[in-house]
């Protein structure tokens, strides 16, 4: 019996010393990005094809996304506020809750499981393959080489995409509402523009600078990580993004804390 | 000259390679034969420092590479040409770009020289014409030697091969080992190539050492063979070990 406790309790031990550790080195990962960054070693045309290839994949289903997301949230809202009589704030609501929690939020769980998951697969492919070892044969950091241009695109295409989804959300809320014949385009979206203030903007664009960090550090990490052939690409693909949507969801919470406190 | 000092290195507590001491000589074309999972592939690494070792020390030009941080290791590994035993060649690129890699990074040539260059490296090891094909378009054997090119192209003073001739039909494989042969010779290089492939190794070697379970035996010369009655090496050499002397003659 003593012993089997002694055994949970080193187990346990072991456990939170791994996270400790792993910890440890996805910010030292973090660190070498951000000094071959500051060292001006960026990759122009890497990151412009970068750019052009996250955009470009993830255009679409976030602009479906936040459609349908506006649209859902224009009718439950209309419906519930109809109750309390106080109807003409639906378009506030649509927008605020869009720009200020949906958006970011549902545009960068997206956008791991689209653009993180391929990073990660790709990476962890060329590992498991030797072609990363191959980069540092030919006096190439693969750091350098692969990491710093994917994340800095996230970096510029994450914001860009989550003020995108915005304002469709918007759109899509304005369109639920009027198919229910209870508004006129002027009156929503100027009914829009008086409540929304710049602080909800600039809260969701950081929000999104944020997780744009985070899903880059940690599909790029996990696909330097992988092993174990082309198992290990499946395995450490799909931990990439359930690691993201967690981190996702546990930063929200905290930024919008920290948001909230600082007055946006 | 390339020199380990008690190098030893394990994986997760199991030891894989064990307190080895070897020299490699300028201008020496090394064999080092062992089965499957003996430690070759993680020696080569080691010694171009990809990874670790637990303990012991690694000259190469009398320095010891061990004290180096990474970005003085990128450069020193300009000058060792790594063929993987995957080949690893850039599969986002097509033949050209893999080749001209190494060149566009290491060197100032402008986009005609290294045009030129790529060209003759190709002639030189027969694929001429490949260029505009990505690596999944070429056959394995057809991979080996556009990634040997690769691994070339900077002239190196130290080429590394890892199981040149591994998954090669017999004519592809002695074209192969040939071929370094010849390129080692040509560039004067300290060429370190592991196998399991005993008639080609014995063809193309200055000298032959086993790998058993992560320890070194060093047989010198392969004529050595003859003459050696190690129940390992000649269990290795299996129907081999009966025709050795007429294949190093
Ligand atoms: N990254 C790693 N993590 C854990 N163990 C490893 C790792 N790389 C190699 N090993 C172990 O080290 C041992 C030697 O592997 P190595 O790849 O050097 O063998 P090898 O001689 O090259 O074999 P092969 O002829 O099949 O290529 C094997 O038992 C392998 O399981
Ligand atoms: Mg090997």
């Amino acid at each position: 019996m003593k012993k089997k406790i002694t055994d949970i309790i080193i187990h346990i031990g072991k456990y939170i010393l791994g996270i400790v550790q792993e910890t440890g080195s996805i910010l030292m990962f973090l660190i070498k990005v951000f000094s071959f960054i500051a060292k001006g070693k960026v990759r122009f045309f890497d990151v412009l094809r970068q750019i052009y290839e996250q955009g470009f994949e993830s255009i679409v289903i976030v602009s479906i996304t936040s459609l349908t997301t506006g649209m859902v949230l224009g009718l439950q809202g209309y419906f519930a506020l109809v109750r309390f009589g106080a109807k003409e704030f639906v378009a506030a609501l649509v927008a605020i809750s869009l720009l200020r929690e949906l958006s970011p939020v549902l545009t960068s769980i997206v956008f791991s499981g689209k653009v993180g998951a391929k990073i990660t697969s790709e990476l962890s492919t060329m590992n498991v393959s030797e072609q990363i070892l191959a980069t540092r044969t030919m006096g190439v950091d693969p750091l350098e080489y692969f990491v710093v241009s994917r994340i800095i695109a996230c970096v510029i295409v994450l914001p860009i995409l989550v003020v995108i989804s915005g304002v469709i959300g918007i759109f899509g809320g304005y369109l639920a509402v009027s198919w229910e014949g209870a508004t006129n385009a002027i009156y929503y979206f100027h009914n829009t523009l008086d409540i929304v203030a710049l602080r909800d903007f600039l809260s969701g664009i950081i929000k999104a600078f944020v997780f744009s960090v985070i899903i880059g550090i940690i599909c790029c990490y996990q696909g330097f990580k992988a092993e174990g052939g082309s198992l290990g690409v499946g395995k450490f693909t799909t931990k990439a993004v359930a690691y993201c949507y967690i981190m996702i969801i546990v930063f929200n919470f905290v930024l919008t804390k920290i948001l909230l406190r600082l007055g946006f | 000259m390339i020199e380990t000092v008690a190098l030893n290195k394990s994986f997760n507590g199991v030891e894989v390679l064990k307190d080895i001491n070897v020299i490699f000589k300028a201008n020496e074309i090394t064999c080092i034969l062992g089965e499957s999972g003996s430690g070759k592939s993680v020696f080569l690494q080691t010694l171009a420092a990809l990874h670790e070792p637990d303990s012991g020390k690694i000259f190469i030009n009398k320095e010891n590479i061990l004290q180096k941080s990474e970005e003085e290791l990128l450069e020193l590994r300009k000058k060792i040409g790594y063929l993987f035993q995957s080949s690893a060649l850039f599969d986002f690129m097509n033949i050209y770009d893999n080749l001209a890699f190494p060149l566009r990074e290491n060197t100032a040539l402008s986009e005609s020289e290294i045009s030129k260059k790529i060209k003759e490296i190709l002639q030189e090891v027969n694929l001429s014409g490949v260029e505009e094909k990505f690596p999944n378009e070429l056959s394995g054997g057809m991979q080996k030697r556009a990634s040997l090119a690769r691994s070339v192209i900077l002239q190196p003073q130290f080429l590394f091969c890892d199981e040149p001739t591994s998954g090669l039909d017999p004519e592809h494989a002695r074209i192969i080992a040939r071929l370094i042969a010849k390129i080692s010779k040509v560039y004067k290089a300290t060429t370190i190539i592991t196998s399991h492939d005993i008639p080609n190794s014995l063809a193309i070697a200055d000298r032959i050492v086993f790998i058993f379970d992560g320890q070194f035996t060093e047989v010198g010369a392969p004529s050595n063979l003859i003459e050696n009655q190690d129940r390992r090496i000649n269990s290795f050499l299996g129907p081999y070990a009966e025709v050795k002397k007429c294949m190093i003659e």
